[in-house]
């Protein structure tokens, strides 16, 4: 199967599960005991104003049609209107959801650039007290609730009266214009570089507080691929040949020991995703997450179905985009066509 | 003493190829003891669990203040530091943390085992069906339903679900429990889609064996040891996104104790009561580190493969 067919393949199916998840987020926000209508309305409104609006939102239908009128609307980017800030829920994404993606991407940064360095350290300096320590921090990373060191994270780094420099994206005073919502592009479009490197230090610690366990449990998994790899008769070959050993390393044993950590990338993405609900909370990050949690805890249907839409979109993306790089990296894969 | 009773019966076994019912089941548990034992953290880990489970079991006998659980308020012993009567400190009402994280262990243990009880049997049938009959409608159906559960961030979908539900320990286990059983399906899937081409499995079918008894007694047992590891494993994670769910304000009311809403509502005082936060904290790293070093024992013992040594 060539390269093209599997992704035209994999984008099919994806959008068949994202199709199904539509249907779950739909069954999901209306599961909620309660009209609709009478929450949007508040306990005050009149029954006629109740009735008019259920008349509206499609909500005397049978449950398929108001599936239908809503994903209509979705496909038309009208995601309805939030009840928390009384404007339509699209523009609220449009604000929040740039913020969210800075993070994440950035926290996926350092968890491929120190998964690879900490994976090879550890390889390296196997059963010695590198590794040991790797190993220490990947098990206190699994059983750490992100939370938790986000938490700790403000408290040791804000501790000396600079607590506020610590929380947000920007300190309180710099303002830049808004261009892409990504706030180091925006500030080096404006040729900022005092905002750029505020902006950069306040995105640092939610970052990592994000990627600490991911990090250290990938290093782990390049470290187990790379010894198992290690004994395999085509690197000894290589070794054979004489190429230099460094190069032997860099080359031909990391490459194929990527792919497991890659496979498991996706998911750690996903989990990171889920983190950044609570970790924007603590960092009191303008995000879509943080926008989420202040839908959740108020009952905000349109908000919720809209933020669930989002992180299923973007875990789909995410998975694709890992299933084509590891397909690349190992092109049975591929071929195998299952 | 143990270990050498381990290899003592490995070698018994290949002189007198038989044994029968206590000898036997002596025979196989010292070994499998062996195989368990050989890593250190995994019999850290057993205690680990033990400990906690225990604690939890008899959290009334064991914690010093049993009426401190509940709404209690002592303004007189409010916010102390760690001491001789109060080994975790007091919080902000004066109620001894060391009781309410022992009582929150309870919770969470009760929580994680409940989720798992349903998740796994629901989980463990639907991948066998599934594939068992790789192929066919019911695969397809069957599957794809689960894909579209595992489309969506778990964290996310339990948030949702318990956001729209009334925020009590019930609903929190329900949302978890929808989320769950997905990895159970796709990794028993995966088994039973393999081991149906086994030979024994074809040779069962060919005898005449009825359909439940290929899949129970045949394809079923071969999918027990990923299963009891990955269930090990879940424990930690379940009382993870539960307490996620808690410090959100989703999981279980106050003034009941839990581990995640205990973490939040001291948050704000850190900088000065520190053991207020610290301590719920470590409990959960101390719950999930034991589950996590038992899952790996587990592994290594229910691992059909060579012994890996050191």
């Amino acid at each position: 199967m060539s390269l093209g067919r599997f992704l035209v393949r994999r984008l099919l199916l994806s959008l068949l599960v994202l199709l199904g998840s539509s249907i779950m987020i739909f069954v999901i926000a209306r599961i909620i005991p309660g009209n609709p209508a009478r929450l949007a309305l508040g306990e005050k409104a009149t029954q006629e104003a109740v009735d008019r609006l259920s008349e509206e939102m499609h909500l005397n239908d049978p449950w398929y049609i108001q599936y239908g009128y809503w994903i209509l609307g979705v496909f038309q980017g009208d995601l309805g209107d939030s009840l928390n800030t009384k404007r339509p829920v699209i523009d609220d994404v449009k604000d929040f959801l740039p913020a969210t993606l800075e993070l994440v991407l950035f926290s996926s940064v350092f968890i491929v650039l120190f998964a690879v360095l900490f994976g090879r350290i550890a390889t390296r300096y196997r059963n010695r007290w590198p590794d040991t320590v790797i190993r220490v921090c990947a098990y206190i990373g699994v059983a750490m609730p992100g939370f938790v060191l986000a938490t700790l994270f403000v408290l040791v780094f804000g501790a000396q009266g600079t607590s506020v420099s610590v929380l947000g994206r920007l300190t309180t005073g710099i303002t830049v214009e808004r261009v892409t919502g990504f706030m180091l592009i925006d500030t080096l479009l404006a040729g900022d570089l005092y905002a750029f490197k505020d902006a950069f230090f306040h995105l640092l610690l939610p970052a990592l507080a994000l990627a600490c366990a991911p990090m250290f449990s990938e290093a782990r998994i390049i470290r187990s691929a790379m010894l198992d790899n290690m004994n395999k008769d085509y690197l000894i070959a290589h070794k054979g040949y004489g190429i230099p050993n460094s190069l032997v390393m860099r080359k031909y044993l990391l490459k194929p020991s990527l792919i497991p950590a890659i496979s498991t990338l996706g998911l750690d993405i996903a989990a990171l995703a889920g983190n950044a609900f609570l970790v924007e909370m603590i960092f009191a990050w303008p995000g879509i997450s943080r926008y989420g949690t202040q839908a959740i805890l108020n009952k905000d249907l349109n908000a919720i179905s809209a933020v669930i839409l989002i992180f299923g979109i973007l875990f789909i993306i995410i998975n694709i985009i890992v299933d084509v790089v590891v397909s690349i990296l190992d092109p049975r894969i591929r071929l195998g066509g299952s | 003493m143990v270990e050498q009773n381990g290899t003592m019966a490995t070698i018994e076994q290949e002189e007198e190829v038989v044994l029968k019912g206590w000898a036997r089941w002596k025979d196989s548990a010292g070994k499998a003891w062996f195989r368990f034992s050989r890593n250190k953290l995994s019999v850290v880990g057993l205690l680990m669990v033990l400990s906690v489970v225990i604690a939890a079991i008899f959290a009334e006998h064991i914690i010093p203040y049993p009426e401190h659980v509940g709404a209690f308020v002592d303004f007189a012993n409010a916010s102390q530091a760690p001491s001789a009567d109060h080994w975790f400190g007091t919080d902000t009402t004066g109620r001894d943390i060391f009781s309410r994280v022992i009582f929150a262990y309870r919770e969470a243990l009760i929580m994680a085992v409940l989720v798992l009880a349903i998740a796994v049997p629901v989980g463990v049938t639907i991948g066998l069906f599934a594939g068992y009959k790789k192929g066919s409608w019911i695969d397809t159906l069957l599957m794809r339903t689960t894909d579209i559960f595992l489309g969506l961030p778990s964290l996310i979908l339990a948030f949702s679900i318990a956001a729209v539900l009334k925020p009590t320990l019930t609903n929190c286990m329900i949302a978890v429990t929808l989320t769950w059983w997905p990895w159970y399906a796709r990794m028993v899937y995966g088994i039973a889609s393999s081991a149906r081409n086994e030979y024994y499995v074809i040779g069962a079918g060919l005898i005449g064996a009825k359909k439940p008894h290929i899949l129970f007694k045949e394809i079923l047992p071969s999918c027990f040891s990923p299963v009891l590891t990955k269930m090990a494993l879940d424990v930690g994670v379940v009382v993870l996104i539960s307490a996620s769910l808690a410090y959100l304000g989703l999981g279980t009311q106050p003034p009941a104790p839990s581990l995640g809403q205990m973490i939040s509502s001291s948050a704000d005082y850190m900088t000065r009561y520190w053991w207020m936060t610290v301590y719920p904290a470590l409990a959960i790293v101390y719950l999930i580190l034991g589950f996590n070093f038992l899952g790996d024992g587990l592994r290594d013992m229910l691992s059909k493969g060579d012994l890996k040594y050191g």
